[in-house]
């Protein structure tokens, strides 16, 4: 709050109001404090001022019968200052951007207001102060509501994730994916503080009148930012934020780590984050505290990714130039978001640079990107356009192999995203995401797969208090995998649509609540699965697999509660109705024996659109944060998630060829409790970061696999699915230095995760029926994040990541079989690879880091595994020359791997 | 750093980047399992049982073969027949009071000690009688330990035959013998040069399958059976026979095979399937949780031969006898065939 008088003079009361008082005198070379203190004591007039505000000057003046107020201005003339009149008693003189014509009696409501009304001097010196509102708005609880933009001053774009604090408040919000940020404050004085990592910090004061728009500019740093790995968010947001398990991270997180190749990696990123782990390299996707690829919700601008990965998980499908802001939930997730029970990966595109052109790069051996930004129309249109291309296939030239040789790998994405303002309210942004991988082995077989997404989302300021998001989202993927040779060459394909419509209203009509509500509905049209001849010599019989249709709606409501300056929370409520649709054949079998297609009684058809089977489910979402103080505090959420949807896969890793199955008669949702504990605790003013947290996952009818499940072509898959429960349950140790020339962190869990499969009803059992781990299943994991500035423009970067062996399925006897030695392999993932660890180097030199020069550019010499490490992708059996039987231990990557990449911008 | 010089570092990261190495797997100590491996098949091919108690992995010991069982095939009226006990595990039907006929249903029951096993019953199929056997001589090649390619003479051998009889699909295992003949020169004045028959099942430890369930058309060319790598030429000096025995099998047999393949023969990349515990069609009638490996087939049988001489093995280069004889590694041999592996004097039926 604004700090006024330091003192008072009160003189004897007076007859007339001050605004029709007329004053007579004559000064000859007095000060202005002297002329104010006799007409205090001549016409009893209270004057409130800080002595310092007047200017140290004389003044000769003579007044007859001059009305009062047109003296002040006389006197004060020439200076900063100006003054007002309170309540008809009493004069106010101060600068003039303090000074309102009238003072609200709402100024006084609050007795921490005023009392910092006299702790002025707390404020730090020469603060701009501004007023933000009219006067004449009124508000029925003396608070209003502020829409603000938070915009870098330079580039013109938004800036997001900067923290926005009230300090006489204590009272913080960030800026969200469009810069945009709400504060509901009383009417009044308040000094904020808005922060930006790469941006000088902005401290002012704000005179609160009334609700109000307020864009904010911030000043980029005079060199690039500081190398350092935090997250894109404030500095303690991980004490203040109610929402455990959140990190988001920022283009320049993503773009400084070691990465494979030089290629800077989105996926590969958040695999240094406590919980999140990968099978390792050539695998596709990743896994959250346990759980399956497919219980993971990606987005990218709304529309579902359905595989994250390039070129079997060496790179991700996310291009680091046209990201501005993500976000991964992986403890609690609010009510807007479901159907994935692990986490959700929200990736959000530029796009909305409406006034300077920016070009972003990268030039390597083995893969090149480039985007642009551009406005079309300045301050309406704006433009971005990025892409990506992989090309191995002349390195595959030189090897010696003849079939490596006549081999193919690789893979090219494009961006593309336009975005039209409407007003100061209202903003719609269309974007597209197309994508092709392609791999071959000489003329054995290869595969390929396409993606494509279609975001339209319209962003619009309903009144000061609601804010509406409708986005309109469409997202397939086909795959194809082909054998050319023998006369059974095949083509064998699939793929999944989705169409999404999805509303949310931001509402924050009622102090101390943010509510998001809504509705989202998604359909899932999958493409039927097909098996073609592949050429004419093939006789190959024609097979079309027609699969199964969903579709899947919710309503939610979230809110985040402020209960008190400690005591936060978010309560949301989900429910989803899902419907399985035809066309379809629903098969019927027989009761108590393992069912099979030798004992289907019957057979009931569906016809198209017609619905099957359908589900609904409640899923409350709750989640509470205790301030302990500044630096400390604790959390606590509960999640019930179903998921409605499923990747059908059962090798080593995810293969691009694997499909997507809805939830039907027999593979009913999964659904999963979740529960997360955690102490967040910051130290050096936030310069140390560290949590604790501790997880538990129940699940039911979790999606495994008979032995030796034919999953392809087969038009009654539930012969060879399991429904079994799950478990997973673990601690995630978090410490992070985030300044200084040396900074990183350090992340480790132990976590473990178990299936059951145990169907007594029909005598189907894996394992007797026990516990086992799952294929996830990695007690320890630990990853060390570590950069070292040598100054501002060479940084020295490594990752090192530690991994328990995944579980193994491995033979314990062997046996002839007419003159076969075959192995008997034991109970499903009785043993394990040998432990996985990995070590990634890079050294940067940047260079154009000075803010006036537009050109910057950077070599980044990296090299991956640089312990040349040969990690174990899987252990297979087999017989060697001599008719041995033998364990094998395949590596995706077997040496150091290094590169040289180029970076631009400008 | 010249171009040269970045182009054979590109060329060394990509030989070794993606490898494989022995690994010392340690299951620990586990139990041995009875393992039954026999067939049944109507024609004049003698039908064996074999009982055998699996060994540790990667022991490579020879297996404890099952002594004294009493071992009976059974027919869907009852009738049965006992196997006769040869020794090392093996039991051998006769045939003298159960015929095995097309289109009849059999099971085999076992008894060891107090224990009862049995299979599940199996119907024998029609045989599918493949047409001929062709042949393709050339080079094959493979990375030694060095990481050096070598090449080496190969013969393909490949089967023609009718499928999808009747309309029915066909499910085909194949496996594959060789003979081949040798006779003595006269090395002195009063000798009686013999001639030795040798033979042996070829590519044995490599399984080949067929179904017909996804192909159209009713005729299979060209499908390889076998391969014959040429390690000792002297087997094409005179005559040689491939025969192959096409086997005839239920749905469920060809299922069982091909998940053998899966396990016992991975490609060793990253499209491989997770292995499982394999359970045959045997099973302990007590206690069907007890672990029983193996497979009991019941399959028609066809076989069809093919005779190989030297000018058809061209352009593999056959060592002249004279010179083996006389100056090469076969001086004894050439005195006494029966000094060669496998040899016997007993010509096949065949020949």
């Amino acid at each position: 709050m604004m700090i006024m008088i330091l003192f008072v003079i009160r003189l004897s009361s007076f007859a007339q109001g001050i605004d029709t008082l007329t004053i007579s005198g004559n000064y000859q070379n007095a000060n202005i404090e002297d002329i104010l203190l006799d007409i205090e004591h001549i016409y009893h007039i209270p004057f409130y001022y800080k002595k310092k505000w007047l200017p140290q000057i004389t003044i000769s003046r003579s007044f007859t019968r001059s009305e009062f107020p047109i003296v002040l201005k006389q006197l004060l003339e020439g200076s900063n200052l100006s003054f007002a009149i309170y309540n008809n008693q009493s004069i106010i003189i101060a600068p003039e951007s303090l000074i309102t014509r009238e003072f609200s009696q709402e100024y006084f409501i609050k007795k921490d207001l005023q009392q910092d009304f006299i702790n002025q001097d707390n404020w730090p010196a020469n603060i701009e102060i501004i007023n933000l509102g009219k006067a004449d708005q009124t508000s029925s609880d003396g608070e209003f509501v502020i829409n603000g933009v938070v915009n870098d001053a330079l580039e013109k774009d938004l800036v997001v994730g900067a923290t926005i604090f009230v300090k006489d408040l204590d009272l913080a919000v960030s800026s969200d994916s469009n810069g945009k940020f709400i504060l509901k404050l009383p009417g009044g004085l308040h000094l904020v503080e808005i922060n930006m990592l790469g941006f000088e910090p902005k401290r002012i004061g704000v005179n609160l009148m009334g609700a109000c728009s307020w864009n904010v500019d911030l000043l980029p740093e005079a060199t690039e930012l500081d190398e350092v790995l935090v997250s894109g968010t404030a500095d303690d947001s991980n004490i203040k934020s109610n929402i455990i398990g959140m990190t988001k991270l920022s283009p320049v997180n993503i773009k400084e780590m070691p990465v494979f190749l030089g290629e800077p990696d989105l996926i590969k990123s958040i695999l240094t984050l406590p919980g999140v782990s990968s099978i390792g390299e050539g695998a596709g996707g990743f896994n959250v505290r346990g759980g399956n690829i497919d219980q993971n919700l990606i987005m990218q601008d709304d529309a579902l990714i359905f595989n994250s990965s390039h070129a079997m998980g060496f790179f991700s499908v996310f291009n680091p130039d046209v990201i501005k802001d993500v976000t991964l939930y992986k403890g609690h997730l609010p009510a807007q978001y479901g159907g994935r029970v692990s986490s959700v990966l929200d990736v959000q595109l530029k796009g909305n640079n409406y006034h300077d052109t920016n070009v972003n790069g990268g030039i390597g051996l083995l893969a090149s990107r480039i985007a642009v930004e551009t406005p079309i129309v300045k301050d309406k249109t704006s433009l971005l356009l990025g892409g990506r291309v992989a090309y191995s296939d002349w390195m595959l030239n030189f090897a010696s192999n003849p079939n490596v040789k006549n081999s193919a790998l690789g893979f090219y994405d494009l961006n593309g995203k336009i975005s039209q303002r409407f007003g100061e309210n209202s903003t719609i942004a269309l974007s597209f995401y197309n994508s092709h991988d392609k791999f071959t082995y000489s003329d054995e077989f290869g595969f390929s797969w396409d993606m494509n997404n279609l975001s339209l989302r319209w962003d619009q300021v309903i009144k000061p208090e609601i804010i509406s998001g409708l986005s309109l989202t469409y997202s397939d993927i086909s795959n194809t995998s082909f054998q050319p040779s023998g006369i059974d060459g095949f083509v064998l394909g699939n793929g999944m649509n989705n169409y999404k419509i999805k509303e949310d209203l931001l509402i924050t009509q009622w102090s101390h609540h943010t509510i998001n509500a809504g509705f989202e509905l998604n359909a899932y049209l999958p493409d039927d699965e097909t098996l073609k001849p592949y050429n004419e010599k093939s006789t190959t019989i024609p097979y079309t697999g027609i699969k199964d249709r969903g579709l899947e709606s919710a309503l939610y409501i979230n809110d985040g509660i402020e209960l008190s300056s400690r005591l936060s929370m978010s309560l949301g409520l989900r429910y989803a109705y899902y419907s399985q649709y035809g066309p379809s054949n629903v098969n019927i079998y027989e009761n108590n024996i393992p069912i099979s297609p030798d004992n289907i009684i019957a057979t009931v058809p569906y016809s198209d659109g017609e619905k099957v089977v359908s589900y609904q489910g409640w899923d409350p979402r709750a989640s509470l944060a205790y301030t302990i103080n500044a630096s400390s505090s604790i959390k606590v959420s509960y999640n019930r998630i179903h998921q409605y949807i499923h990747l059908i896969s059962n090798s080593t890793a995810a293969l691009p060829i694997d499909y997507w199955q809805v939830s039907n008669t027999f593979f009913q949702p999964l659904r999963s409790d979740n529960y997360s504990l955690g102490y967040f605790k910051n130290y050096q003013l936030n310069k140390w970061e560290t949590s604790v947290e501790a997880y538990y996952r129940d699940m039911e009818n979790v999606v495994e696999y008979k032995d030796f499940p034919e999953l392809f072509l087969n038009d009654h898959l539930e012969t060879e699915l399991l429904a079994g429960m799950g478990k997973a349950y673990g601690v995630e140790v978090f410490i992070k230095k985030k300044t200084g020339k040396f900074n990183g962190w350090l992340s480790y869990a132990y976590a473990r995760s178990f299936v059951q499969l145990n169907d007594e009803s029909r005598n189907e059992v894996i394992n007797q029926g026990e516990w086992f781990p799952s294929k996830f299943d990695q007690p320890h994991n630990l990853s060390i994040v570590g950069n070292y500035n040598f100054d501002k423009s060479n940084q020295f970067s490594l990752n090192f990541t530690y991994a328990t062996g995944r579980p193994l399925t491995g033979p314990d006897a062997n046996y002839g079989l007419d003159g076969v030695i075959i192995p008997n392999f034991s109970d499903r993932n009785k043993f394990r690879l040998p432990d996985y660890y990995r070590l990634d180097v890079s050294y940067t030199i940047k260079r154009g880091l000075l803010r006036t020069v537009k050109y910057k550019d950077n070599f980044t010499f990296s090299v991956y595994n640089l312990l040349a490490r040969r990690n174990a992708y899987s252990i297979y059996f087999k017989r060697d020359k001599s008719n041995n039987f033998g364990a094998y231990k395949l590596s995706i990557l077997g040496t150091f791997l290094p590169s040289v990449t180029y970076n631009f911008m400008f | 750093m010249s171009s040269r010089v970045i182009i054979y570092c590109l060329i060394v990261f990509i030989a070794t980047a993606n490898c494989v190495d022995p690994y010392d797997f340690k299951p620990g100590e586990t139990g041995a399992y009875l393992v039954v491996d026999g067939r049944i098949t109507q024609s004049d091919e003698i039908n064996r049982v074999k009982l055998v108690m699996s060994t540790t992995y990667a022991t490579n010991t020879n297996s404890r073969p099952v002594e004294n069982a009493q071992i009976k095939v059974v027919n869907s009226n009852g009738e049965f027949e006992l196997f006769i006990e040869e020794g090392d595990g093996i039991y051998m039907h006769c045939g003298n009071t159960l015929q095995v006929k097309i289109g009849e249903t059999y099971h085999l029951e076992i008894e060891i000690g107090d224990k009862k096993y049995q299979s599940i019953p199996q119907t024998l199929p029609e045989p599918v009688n493949a047409d001929s056997i062709t042949f393709k001589v050339g080079y094959g090649s493979e990375i030694n330990e060095y990481g050096n390619t070598i090449s080496y003479e190969n013969i393909d051998v490949f089967i023609n035959t009718p499928i999808n009889v009747d309309g029915e699909n066909s499910y085909l295992r194949w496996k594959t013998e060789e003979s081949w003949s040798f006779t003595e020169i006269k090395c002195h004045p009063l000798a009686n040069p013999k001639t030795c028959f040798m033979a042996r099942d070829l590519s044995s430890e490599d399984i080949y399958i067929f179904s017909s369930n996804d192909i159209s058309g009713t005729y299979l060319s060209n499908k390889l059976v076998a391969k014959k790598r040429i390690l000792n030429n002297v087997e094409f000096i005179e005559k040689h026979y491939f025969i192959v025995n096409q086997y005839t099998l239920q749905k469920e047999a060809y299922a069982y095979w091909n998940k053998v393949i899966q396990i016992a023969n991975p490609s060793g990349d990253i499209f491989d399937l997770p292995p499982a515990p394999l359970s045959g069609n045997v099973f302990n009638v007590n206690d069907r949780n007890e672990i029983v490996l193996g497979f009991f087939e019941v399959a028609g049988n066809s076989t069809t031969r093919i005779p190989l001489y030297q000018p058809d093995i061209q352009p593999i280069n056959i060592t002249a006898k004279d010179y083996l004889c006389r100056w090469g590694d076969y001086v004894d041999v050439c005195c006494n065939c029966l000094l060669l592996e496998l040899s016997t004097t007993e010509r096949p039926d065949y020949w």
